[in-house]
Order: C-alpha cells, then structure tokens, then sequence
C-alpha cells in the first residue's frame, strides 16, 4: 500500500541511504545532508518512500494538508497506521478539527496559566534535591519528574499500570518506523497500551475533572464520535512522556558540552525560552514521520505521485543550510522560532506550550544553581523516530 | 480497534482543488427553472476526486464567479453535474448558467468542500429548493455506506422540486417531500423535537429554512448541525462589518492601538512591543490564545469549540477579528 501504484517519475532524485540503520540513527546529520543536497526530494529505494529533508519541502508538506493526508496514517508501516487510525494525529479535515479542539483545551495557554506555578514549584524542588546531591543521571532523575508526576496526573489515568506508561510510549513511537526489527519488536508492546487505553482509560477509573475524562465528556456532548475515544487516549498517553523527557537530556548535553552558552543562560536567565527552542531545534525529540499524497505533487520541481508515501524529516530541517546560517552551531540568541521540531500546519504540535513550560521551568531552576554540568557517562536512545538519551550521568558544580 | 472506527464508511477525499477548462456535455430541464448542467474538461483528461458537499466555483463573466454544488456521481471521473434555479431577483450568475449550451466552454476552479459528509451511523438529511444538490450527492453516499437516513425536502411546488420524483422512487421509506402549497411547510418540530445523540443533520436551503433548522437544533449535541449557506449569513447591521478597523484596547499594557483593516491584532502588538507569542498564525496551534475583557470578538480559528466562541471569553489573535468596534484584551 506505501508503494506507488505508478512507477517511479522520472528526474527523481534517488538514493540507497538507510536512516534507519543504528549508525545512521546515532548520527543522522551527514545522511541528511547528502538527502537534502540530492533535491527537494529524494526516493529512498530500501524503503519505497520518499524523503522530504529541506525546510521548505517538509513545511510544505505538512502544511498542505488536502494533498499530504494524514488519514492514512503517518507512521512509515501499515500495521502501525492501521492501528492508530483515527486518532487526531491520524485523521485530516473536520474530524480532526473537531478532535483536536477537545485535546487542545487543556493545552491552550490561558488554561496553562494556571499551571504555571505548580510546575515552577515542582521543578525548583526537584533540582534542589539533584544538585545537593553533587552527580544524577540527567536522563531519568532530572528529565522524567515533571513529565511523569505531573503531566501524568492531570491526563488522569489510573495509578495501576501508569508505571508502564514510559515504556509503552517509548516503543509506541518505535512502532512508527518503516516495518524493521526494532518496529516489529515494538508492536506486542504497543498492543499492551492500545488495550490498556481500552479497558483502564475508561469512565469510572480515570480521574474526575482530568484531561482524559474531558474526552469522554466531549464524546457525551457529540462534540467528537464515541468511537474516537479510546485512540484519542493515545494522543495523550503517547507524545506527553518522551518527547519531553528526551528534549531535557538533549538540553543537558548540549549545556555541557558548551558552557559559554550555558554562562549565557547563568547571566541573563529571561533567555532561556530561546535558548529550549535552539536546542529542540539542533536536537529534535521527534525526528520525522510521514504522510501519504492523495494526488501528484509538484515539489520545486519533482513529481511526488498519488499514492506515496513521504517520509518529513524534521530534524533534518531544522538543520537545513537554506534556512539557518551555520546550521550545526548551538547559539541559543539564534531568535528564529522556525523549526519543524514541533511540525506545522493543522497537525501542529498540540503540547507545545505544556513542553515549553516543563522544559523551561526547569533550566530557570538550574540557571540558578549549577555553573557547570560534567558528562560523567551517556547512552544515547537507539530508536527508530526518538532522539535523546537513556542515561546520561552528569556532575554538576 | 480499527474495525470500531467508521473512518473509510464514507467518501471524504477530495482532489486537490485546481483550475479546470471545462466543456459543457449536456443542458437538461430537470424541474420548473432548474437546469442541470453536465461539464467535461476540455482536454477529456479525468477530473479530480470529490466527495459529497463539494463545490465547484464556475467563472460565468469577468467579474461574475458562482458557487454550484457538485451533484452528480463521485465515481464518475470523466462528468460533474451540477444542478442551478434560475434566480428572477439574482445577480445574474444563475441566467448565464441558463444560457449554456452543450459544446459551451466555461473556465472552473475546484473541487472544494466546506460541507463534508463526515462519518456517522444515522444522518438526516434536510433540503429546501435548489439546496437538493448538494444533499443529492450525499444520500449516495449514505446509501453507500449502509447508514440509515431520512430526508425532508421542501419546496414551493411538485414540479419546481428538483430529482422529486426520482428521489420519492427510488427511496420511498426514507423520503419524505413537501410541497408548500400541497402539505405546508416542513414540520421541524416532529423532525428535530427529540435530538438522537447518533444522527448528524445536514442542511441545505433558503436562508429561512436554515434559521429556522438551527433554532430548532439548539438542544441538540454541539456539531451535530451541519449547514451549507448559499447566500452569506445575515450581518446584524449594530455590528461593525468584518474587515473594517477596530480598536483595541492592551489593558494589561496600558496601550490602545487603531488596527487597520486586513492586518491581524497579533501583528499590531507585536509591533507595538507587547509580549506576545504565537505559532501558526492561522488559528491552528491555540497559541495566541487571550482573554476578552470587553468588545466581541469575530471568531475565525479552528481552535475554539462553537461554544467557546459564543462566551467571547477568549479569542485567537492571530486570525480572529471583532464585531464590536472595540476590544479590549487581558494583554
């Protein structure tokens, strides 16, 4: 079904990288940079999908949406795009309007307003804690407090099974990849949430007044169809963990590795808003998924026939020479907030502000403590879509 | 899961919306002043896909562009139908479609569809003169994909109700027709009276009628409505139009600032210096989201549920404009 139903246009660009090799997913960027200087787009002959890597192709793509469907899922495998359908993530057009309205509501900044506090608190308290103690693993110990108590309470599913929840999104996102092994080594897993969203995330064991409930509640109002509710759980359940989570370590590494941009932070703390854009930006969490044309589409040039599938890659945009002078430099006054790490268009990421808020919170505590983060060990996430790190030990001074 | 879900039970892609030269195939009488006009593209190439509720504009003269709903069958690739009463008091678009004849070349833009069928177990189906067309397109659909529906059809006389009789045929326990100076009006109270928590209603006709059906549909879930206007929603002339200038007032700042027609309150406050933040810029993200203190505000986003929007609590600034001539904002 991914393959094209015609074949291959000519004058399309075509290459035999594999991205999603472990080397390639440990260090994308040369790969991506050969994708990009190959055309707006390219055919990537192993998979039968083609690449979008330039900024220009991947805003264009997710923007226009009637072309670029996400209806028929925006995973690079069938099986996966089977099961999530019509999530809000999964579905174009009304459907998806109506189902994101009711996802967005507690995301939307007046009502994040009122979390502002509880998250500022929350995080001044954990990196109290972690910087008394002189050494933690930024990865799990800094990086999955505020996600996991936090996030997790206000989705509001039950305590019974949550301690789950941190592996299940993590392979959910595995399932995304085209159909290789980690993919399908995932998929058992996946069906572990997809159940659990099923039978646990239903009335009566979420918590009153959460997020999750609002779901049913709009089912009940006929705002959205009550068969979107149990896949609508998984947009929550899934993307809330570790996007965030990997964003924070990626961040910690990056302040690590170049203390003049740390100092920068120390000094003048009201940067550190730009400064969680510039590291999502080098470092996206999320690194690509995909979306199907419904009809030809003319990129700057090269045909993407009916029926294909298109790999948008995110981070290799955010790293497009077109776009950004000295692409692969961290320079947190960078003020553009261009990036794809979020997408665009009407999938837009829905969490963003509540990312922003948790991420930023957090660096405003550590500004004030720590001069100095020392990478002690790392182990970076060896994962299909995600980018981040598992481990990453680091002493602070 | 997936076999829950009623994603493909009915047709909802459309081809990409695009400029068309079209040749006109067949001019057919089909009701008193109603022509149902069949259209070829000119190159006999296939036309794009379209789903049910889709439009097609056709260019009738330099300055004259209509709207007519796409009323034939989405499986064939090679036609369009659509179906045009001829307006006595119009602005004359409906006359020039009258005038065509087979082997006529019209210029066409589209398909595009702001009145999609979207899935659902039940639909009701409810029609008002010419407002047939789109709805015609849909009962196949609906059909199609083993929903049950019902349709009302209003109209003056038998023989000004366009596909009447086909229709009463074709569907006898699902159609019900109404004849104004036969059977009286529709009765919408028997219709709409009970809301069905699984039934979407989809509406098409004269502006009377769909006031009257959305009056009547206010206690049913919020969505459940869909309408298509073919004329633009009277304006309550207390209200400044649209796209004029307003004021508005930054409280929180202290600054109030003449927004120009055509430019958006974001950009004025962005140039004013004001703390604001936003994304899309089109009233996707939600994240320019601000409080309303006073004023109402005109709401364009996507963001906000028609609830919300009804509050005036909050507004997108990005897209969204005022119908008062002043706002004030909580920024």
């Amino acid at each position: 079904m991914t393959a094209p139903t015609r074949s291959l246009p000519v004058g399309v660009p075509e290459s035999d990288f594999d991205p999603y090799t472990d080397e390639a997913l440990l260090d994308p960027w040369p790969g991506y940079r050969q994708l990009r200087e190959a055309g707006p787009t390219v055919w990537l002959s192993k998979y039968e999908m083609f690449a979008m890597t330039r900024h220009s192709s991947v805003r264009r793509v997710l923007e226009d949406w009637q072309t670029f469907s996400s209806a028929y899922g925006v995973m690079m495998n069938d099986e996966m795009n089977k099961v999530l359908r019509g999530n809000t993530l999964c579905s174009d057009g009304e459907q998806h309007d109506a189902q994101r309205r009711v996802v967005i509501r507690p995301l939307r900044p007046l009502s994040l307003r009122a979390l502002h506090d509880q998250i500022t608190a929350e995080a001044e308290q954990l990196v109290d804690r972690l910087v008394a103690k002189g050494s933690f693993d930024a990865a799990t110990e800094l990086a999955h407090h505020l996600p996991l108590t936090v996030v997790s309470n206000l989705i509001g599913l039950p305590e019974d099974g949550r301690e789950q929840m941190l592996v299940w999104a993590s392979e959910m996102f595995n399932c995304f990849g085209p159909a290789n092994e980690r993919t399908v080594s995932a998929f058992p897993v996946l069906q572990q949430m997809v159940s659990y969203a099923s039978t646990q995330a239903v009335r009566g064991k979420l918590k009153p007044g959460s997020w999750a409930e609002a779901i049913h509640d709009a089912a009940d109002r006929g705002e959205i169809s009550p068969e979107a509710v149990p896949v609508m759980m998984i947009d929550y359940m899934g993307p809330s963990l570790d996007t965030t989570i990997f964003a924070i370590s990626s961040a910690v590494e990056l302040f690590a590795r170049h203390p003049d941009q740390w100092d920068l932070v120390r000094q003048d703390p009201s940067l550190v808003a730009g400064a969680v854009e510039e590291v999502i930006r080098l470092e996206a969490p999320i690194q690509d998924f995909s979306r199907y044309a419904v009809s030809d589409y003319d990129l700057d040039g090269v045909i993407v026939p009916a029926g294909s599938r298109a790999i948008v890659f995110y981070g290799a945009a955010n790293r497009d020479e077109r776009e950004y002078s000295d692409p692969d430099h961290f320079d947190i006054r960078r003020t553009a907030r261009t990036h794809m790490s979020f997408g665009a268009g009407p999938h837009q990421c829905v969490g963003m502000n509540l990312a922003r808020l948790e991420i930023s919170a957090l660096f405003m505590a550590l500004a004030k403590r720590v001069r100095r983060f020392e990478v002690t060990s790392s182990q970076r996430a060896l994962h299909n879509i995600l980018r981040g790190f598992t481990q990453l030990e680091v002493s602070v001074s | 899961m997936s076999e829950t879900l009623s994603m493909d039970s009915v047709r909802e892609a459309d081809g990409p919306e695009q400029d068309l030269d079209l040749v006109v195939e067949q001019v057919e009488t089909v009701a008193d002043e109603v022509v149902a006009v069949t259209l070829r593209r000119a190159d006999g190439e296939a036309l794009p896909a379209w789903s049910p509720g889709a439009h097609l504009d056709v260019r009738l003269g330099p300055d004259i562009v209509r709207q007519y709903s796409l009323c034939g069958n989405p499986d064939d690739r090679d036609r369009w139908r659509i179906a045009v009463l001829r307006e006595v008091n119009g602005r004359g678009g409906s006359e020039r479609v009258h005038a065509l004849r087979s082997g006529d070349a019209v210029a066409g833009r589209g398909p595009r569809n702001n009145f999609k069928l979207d899935p659902a177990p039940r639909y009701l189906f409810i029609a008002g003169g010419i407002g047939i067309t789109p709805i015609l397109a849909m009962i196949t659909e609906a059909e199609r994909a083993g929903a049950r529906w019902q349709l009302l059809y209003g109209g003056r006389t038998r023989s000004s109700m366009a596909f009447r009789e086909e229709l009463s045929l074709e569907y006898p326990d699902r159609v019900t027709t109404h004849p104004e100076d036969e059977s009286g009006l529709l009765d919408l109270r028997e219709a709409l009276g009970t809301p069905i928590v699984d039934t979407l209603v989809y509406c098409c006709g004269p502006e009377p009628l769909l006031a009257a059906v959305e009056a009547a549909c206010v206690p049913w879930p919020e969505n459940a409505l869909r309408i298509e206007r073919f004329t633009p929603k009277v304006i309550d002339p207390d209200v400044t139009s649209a796209d004029t200038a307003i004021e508005v007032e930054f409280r929180a700042s202290g600054i109030t600032l003449r927004v120009a027609a055509c430019s958006s309150i974001l950009s004025a406050a962005e140039e004013a210096g004001l703390p604001v933040v936003s994304s899309c810029q089109e009233g996707i993200c939600g994240t320019c989201e601000t409080a309303v203190v006073e004023g109402e505000p005109d709401h364009r986003d996507s963001v906000l549920s028609p609830a919300e929007q009804a509050s005036g609590e909050v507004m997108m600034i990005c897209c969204s404009w005022a119908k008062s001539s002043r706002l004030v904002l909580d920024l």
